[in-house]
């Protein structure tokens, strides 16, 4: 699992930078092995397939331009970089449209079928690992209102109205969980 | 102090940590602007920020893998900017003479372009794209409008280099109507619109960076493209039909 989990980003790294020196076909490579998952965080966040789409060629656009500027020895893995990519890029849509509200995720419904193999030892990665056990570590609440806040890209007034909880106790949840998770994390 | 105190229970709090708030996307519309405007600004924050990002991007791994539409990767493969070296240098001076000014100019430039530039045919393969300084670190991040019709798919794509100076436009799956052109426009908030330069039908085109977008701040730069007479527009202004919008958004 982690031999995988290894090779597969090794492969990442490589087609970053082979992209990064212009090659079309290393980014189709990526693609191939990461859009679904991709196409899975922003569709989470947005509700709406069409826009989720647009953003993901927003996300592909911006790697084929940018892949020079990920580097693999700041300790973060290819895929958390795409990821952070992908979701900054969806976060970005949400606040544009700021009026209208983050659909629920019925959208979900059509799931890949084995569409990433490689995924299976992408999660197995170390990043996720570690923070999957420090979250656990958290109060459930605090670790329930991280994980909601981050996965569907809500603030913490909508957070607030979702929960039905009142905003200083959400707020204080998140600061108390992100504390902690800093903590553990840096430890 | 204009907060009032915390409920008892809350009074041990830590202090709030704006990077983590930031990353994890809690704030409020106006405090996350703000946060925005500050990583801009303040390296200290940007570096925070960056490492907020790679403690918590992980969680989103945990979301189910979904294929998006078949015919996405042709769409993106399309939309890739042409970097290549003498596509840029055409484009420049296309888009020089386009922007200088008189439809009179802009025709003569046309022309230029037709007999110097690359023959109209396919769009170009990505794989034979040359690129210049991949490496470079860019200083501010790369800016994407996505120009779409109000109903349909995204008919042009532009990409904004602030760091380079570059912006290009790259048809997407909008054809040229016969005998007329597609023209790039700027729509100032409550002015008239500015003229940009005209959308070649095939493949991507390099230009500087119009002067009109530096100091435009945290405002989205919107873009429009209207069907002109081929050309040009004959008044300076859009006379046809506005066929695609879209803005520019920071990363």
């Amino acid at each position: 699992m982690a031999i995988a989990a290894d090779l597969e980003r090794v492969r990442l790294v490589r087609a970053l930078q082979r992209v990064a020196s212009g090659e079309a076909a290393a980014l189709e490579d990526i693609y191939r092995r990461t859009s679904a998952k991709l196409f899975g965080v922003i569709l989470r966040i947005l509700g709406d397939r069409n826009e989720a789409e647009d953003v993901l060629q927003e996300v592909f656009v911006t790697v084929w331009n940018r892949a020079g500027s990920y580097d693999p020895t700041r300790g973060v893995s290819p895929i958390t970089w795409l990821a952070a990519v992908a979701r900054n890029r969806a976060i970005d849509r949400v606040r544009s449209r700021a009026s209208r509200p983050t659909q629920p995720l019925e959208a979900a419904a059509e799931v890949a079928d084995g569409a990433a193999p490689a995924w299976a030892a992408l999660e197995a990665d170390d990043d996720a690992r570690r923070l999957a056990a420090c979250l656990d570590a958290l109060d459930e609440k605090q670790s329930s209102a991280i994980r909601t806040a981050f996965f569907d890209g809500v603030t913490y007034e909508a957070l607030a109205l979702r929960l039905g909880t009142p905003l200083g106790t959400v707020k204080s949840w998140i600061r108390r969980g992100l504390a902690s998770l800093r903590t553990c994390l840096d430890a | 102090m204009t907060a009032p105190p915390p409920p008892a229970d809350l009074r041990d709090d830590p202090p709030a940590d704006l990077a983590a708030e930031y990353v994890l996307g809690v704030l409020s519309p106006e405090d996350w602007q703000a946060a925005r405007a500050r990583q801009a600004t303040d390296p200290v924050f940007a570096a925070e920020v960056m490492v907020w990002e790679a403690r918590l991007t992980p969680l989103v791994l945990a979301a189910e893998a979904i294929a998006p539409a078949q015919d996405l990767w042709p769409r993106i493969r399309r939309a890739l900017p042409a970097n290549d070296v003498a596509g840029g240098r055409d484009g420049l001076t296309f888009w020089r003479g386009l922007t200088a000014a008189s439809a009179f100019i802009a025709v003569v430039c046309l022309g230029l372009v037709v007999v110097s530039g690359r023959a109209p045919g396919p769009v170009p393969a990505p794989a034979q794209i040359a690129r210049t300084a991949p490496a470079e670190p860019a200083t501010e991040p790369m800016q994407v409008a996505l120009l779409k019709p109000t109903r349909g798919p995204t008919a042009f794509v532009a990409t904004l280099d602030r760091t380079r100076k570059l912006m290009t436009v790259s048809p997407g799956a909008a054809p040229t109507p016969k005998g007329k052109s597609l023209v790039l426009w700027m729509i100032p908030p409550g002015g008239a619109p500015q003229l940009l330069g005209e959308i070649p039908s095939d493949h991507s085109a390099r230009m500087p960076m119009p002067d009109a977008f530096a100091g435009t701040g945290n405002t989205p730069i919107v873009l429009a493209v209207s069907v002109e007479p081929k050309g040009g527009s004959p008044t300076g202004r859009p006379t046809g039909p506005v066929v695609a919008t879209g803005r520019f958004n920071v990363v």
